[in-house]
């Protein structure tokens, strides 16, 4: 592997450039070439998937959230983009020389590209990868560790609501005796929340996870997980579909917009209780932020929505200490009066 | 004669505590008798050495005890000089204790200060005393030990990881290196394998036993034959050429224990503890605490093997019956999705397969109704039947009757509680670009059609469910696919995914509909994803159905 700094040797800007240019007219046999041709010159694996394609990516995901590219075309991208991840994970040959590793999405996480380049970056590094997939279930992947028995476990979670799921998911490997290395920004910045869940240890990026790989994770990282500060967590996603309805006969949204709002708010309580769960209200105020900024996006006028649905969780979850504060704080910092 | 002061006595008698007893109650006590002989005569009673000594550091006074427990020691001569080293290093050093191993004896004592410069020590026989506590926290040792291998033996089904677990756990605390020597089932050779951790190694390293191995160390080929239940230890490392096995720079073992790991069926392998020269052998409990930590190890390894036998079987099962890799077509574009229901074996009923021909495709969806293995064996015997009629017949309203007649006529009676829904169909691209589909239906959902502008039909075909019923009737239809134009088949678990805000509602038609119609334009891949990423948000965790996808686009790639 390349050890050089990717701005120095490896593909720059212009690459980039390229690539986004394949992928606005989703053209994939262009792309693929491209990223062949990359690696014919001497790049790396991890040069042409984190610094090429991973990087259109993000460009891809800021289109979206801005509105200057549809759902379509963003999907029409990030399917040429694995196809490329696949053509350049072919590239790889030769027996794995190192330990078997499983990479799973947290279960509901359904953007399975970045675990898909991390995956070939790692079997790059000589480790026999098993991918499972986006949105893998605890139970599936605790049968297949118990059939396996892998050394280590890469777990991909790009949104932090998904951080309890992620955190059980996380348990059921620990106790299967396999521990877990946490990828992705749902583990918070720079992956503070995943030491609290139970992780062995986090990585931004694939080469990340290539390099903790290395590292002797099982000191301490099987077995029970850390104590949880208590399970006001759990109580708070038993009350979630009370939560969900309340707050649908508060707002009544138009018909056709009820799923969608459905899910947000559902989404809203997953990030409330993963807050409570590693006991960071920063967690809830990013992700109330983010969907201020998408309501934002769709239209006037919809700000209040949010601030509406926040007084209804704090209505519904009433009793419980920890969800008022987190809620009252999201609402203060929102900017609006306390409920 | 030294007078002697009752505090000072009593105090490191009956503990430490009571020499800080307040000094001014003496004062009115009655005044000791001037009796010499009384005094020595108490000295000597006590089950405590007293020795004094001067303001030079001379011996001035040693009672019965101290002749006892220190009869090296004489009055007259200087106590930092004296022939107990911890006792004259304490007093050239004006320690206030000293501890000591003596003549077999474990010896503390305490000095406490006299008037004039003088000291006087009180010294203790705590051998078994000491010996006490020293096997109590063996003990709890051994206790916490037990309790932490077989919580993390227990951890994993998984026999390599097992195997790990019982290679590493012994070391450091029962030996400096430890070694696992099993038999791998089938298909491995004969061969027993070999399983290392020495302390200091990173990981367990694993290897084939070299052939003279198990007849390398004495009891390990009786523990491999299951003959030998009881753990030896041997002294004599001349015997134990574990060479081949050891780290490099490890040295010569000094002793070597052989444990029989017993398993399910007899031995499944044997655990050799090994210690380094300079480390004192295996004691009785040790031994013990070996053979328990053995039997623990071999209980974890059966039940991995039972289970990795359970789970190949299943796998093997689950394997036939997950939905095949889709094959290259010309003129066609193909992508499928499945999600088995949430058991964790991912059996399910739900199958599609796609078949080339001469001229395109065949395809086949269906849902097996029913849960479990039973389900499960009929979904495969769908597809083996499926696999074979199509070599003889590819018009797919003539092959559902075959299928039928195939399935109708088994001669099991459990298949009629099973039915069977199934879409049959034919892809024929043609030299617009475009697609002919031709679709015979058994009971089976609508497939849906995106056009080209983006409106999403319903295809009607009906028919009959397959397999249950003497004379069912099939319908077939047809459509045609203009470029890009994209089919979608599924299964009834996509519609009848129970979710949403009520978390009882089903997915339904319409739902689904709206889903298709926001993916239209996608390539087949990114259609099935995105369908299945909203009924898995529909269903927010909840338990679903089997789900089967299939989306087929008119022109390649």
């Amino acid at each position: 592997m390349t050890t050089a700094s990717p701005v120095a040797a490896g593909p720059g800007a212009a690459a980039v450039e390229a690539y986004l240019a394949c992928l606005d007219a989703a053209d994939h046999p262009a792309a693929v070439e491209l990223a062949l041709d990359l690696l014919d010159a001497g790049a790396s694996v991890a040069d042409v998937l984190v610094d090429v394609v991973a990087v259109a990516q993000r460009e891809i995901g800021l289109r979206w959230s801005a509105g200057r590219w549809s759902v379509a075309q963003e999907h029409a991208a990030t399917h040429v983009s694995e196809l490329v991840v696949a053509a350049v994970g072919a590239r790889t040959t030769g027996r794995p020389a190192r330990g078997h590793v499983v990479l799973a999405c947290v279960e509901g996480e359904w953007h399975a590209l970045a675990a898909r380049i991390v995956a070939e970056v790692v079997r790059a590094a000589g480790w026999r990868v098993t991918f499972l997939g986006a949105s893998v279930p605890a139970r599936h992947l605790v049968s297949y560790l118990h059939q396996t028995g892998p050394d280590a476990v890469l777990l991909s979670c790009v949104q932090p609501s998904r951080l309890v799921r992620a955190g059980r998911t996380i348990e059921a490997c620990r106790s299967a005796g396999v521990p877990v290395v946490a990828g992705g920004p749902g583990f918070g910045p720079d992956g503070r929340w995943a030491a609290a869940v139970g992780a062995a240890a986090w990585g931004a990026s694939a080469r990340d996870a290539a390099r903790l790989l290395e590292t002797d994770l099982f000191a301490g990282h099987t077995g029970p997980p850390p104590a949880v500060g208590g399970d006001e967590y759990a109580a708070v996603l038993r009350r979630r579909r009370d939560v969900v309805q309340f707050a649908l006969r508060a707002v009544a949204p138009p018909e056709a917009e009820a799923d969608q709002f459905a899910a947000a708010v559902g989404h809203l309580v997953d990030a409330l209780a993963a807050a409570i769960r590693v006991g960071d209200p920063q967690l809830l105020l990013d992700h109330t932020t983010w969907q201020a900024g998408v309501l934002a996006a769709r239209g006037e006028g919809r700000e209040p929505l949010l601030d509406a649905v926040l007084a209804a969780c704090g209505t519904v979850l009433a009793d419980h200490p920890r969800a008022c504060e987190h809620l009252r704080w999201a609402r203060e910092m929102q900017g609006r009066a306390p409920c | 004669m030294t007078t002697i002061r009752r505090g000072g006595l009593a105090g490191p008698v009956s503990g430490g505590g009571q020499a800080s007893r307040p000094t001014h109650r003496r004062t009115a006590e009655p005044p000791l008798p001037a009796d010499s002989g009384l005094a020595r005569e108490l000295l000597d009673g006590l089950a405590e050495a007293v020795v004094t000594t001067d303001h030079a550091g001379m011996v001035t006074l040693l009672n019965a005890m101290a002749g006892e427990l220190l009869p090296e020691l004489a009055p007259g001569g200087e106590l930092a000089g004296c022939a107990v080293p911890a006792l004259a290093g304490a007093a050239a050093a004006g320690a206030d204790t000293f501890d000591a191993e003596h003549h077999g004896r474990r010896l503390h004592g305490v000095r406490r200060a006299l008037r004039g410069g003088r000291f006087a020590w009180y010294v203790r026989d705590v051998t078994e005393e000491r010996a006490r506590t020293d096997a109590l926290l063996a003990e709890r040792s051994r206790t916490t030990f037990l309790a932490q291998a077989g919580s993390r033996l227990g951890l994993s089904l998984h026999r390599e990881q097992t195997l790990r677990a019982a290679a590493t756990l012994p070391v450091p605390y029962l030996a400096d290196a430890a070694l696992v020597v099993h038999r791998p089932p089938p298909p491995a050779g004969d061969a027993p394998h070999w399983l290392r951790y020495a302390e200091g190694d990173r990981g367990p390293t694993a290897g084939v036993a070299p052939a003279g191995l198990p007849l390398a160390v004495p009891g390990l080929a009786e523990a491999l034959a299951g003959d030998h239940a009881e753990p030896s230890p041997w002294l004599d490392a001349e015997l134990a050429d574990l060479g081949a096995v050891l780290p490099a720079g490890f040295g010569r073992p000094g002793t070597v224990l052989v444990s029989p790991l017993l398993g399910a069926a007899g031995a499944a392998g044997a655990l050799v503890l090994i210690r380094r020269a300079g480390r004192p052998g295996f004691d009785a409990r040790e031994i013990e605490l070996a053979r328990e930590f053995a039997a623990r190890a071999g209980a974890a390894l059966a039940t991995a093997e039972l289970y990795g036998e359970q789970a190949h079987l299943a796998r093997v099962l689950q394997h036939s019956l997950m939905p095949p890799e889709l094959p290259t077509i010309g003129g066609v574009t193909l992508a499928g999705g499945y999600r088995a229901a949430g058991d964790s074996l991912r059996i399910g009923g739900d199958f599609y397969e796609v078949f080339p021909t001469a001229d395109g495709a065949l395809f086949a969806l269906g849902d097996v109704c029913g849960k479990g293995v039973g389900a499960a064996v009929l979904t495969g015997r769908v597809r083996q039947s499926l696999q074979t009629l199509r070599l003889v017949e590819q018009r797919p309203l003539e092959l559902m009757r075959l299928l039928n007649r195939a399935l109708f006529d088994a001669p099991d009676a459990a298949r009629r509680s099973h039915f069977t829904t199934v879409l049959l169909g034919t892809l024929t691209p043609r030299s617009d670009g475009g697609l002919l589909v031709r679709v015979a239906g058994g009971g089976h959902p609508s497939p849906l059609v995106v056009r080209a502008d983006g409106t999403v039909e319903q295809v009607r075909v009906g028919g009959m469910p397959i397999g249950a019923l003497a004379a069912p009737r099939f319908a077939e239809t047809e459509v045609r696919l203009a470029p890009g134009e994209v089919l979608l088949a599924y299964t009834d678990g996509v519609t009848e995914a129970r979710g949403g805000a009520g978390e009882v509602d089903m997915f339904g038609d319409e739902r689904l509909r709206r889903a298709v119609a926001s993916g239209a334009g996608l390539p087949p891949a990114a259609l099935v994803d995105r369908v299945l990423q909203l009924v898995d948000e529909w269903l927010d965790g909840q338990a679903h159905d089997d789900i089967a996808m299939l989306a087929v686009r008119a022109g390649g790639r």
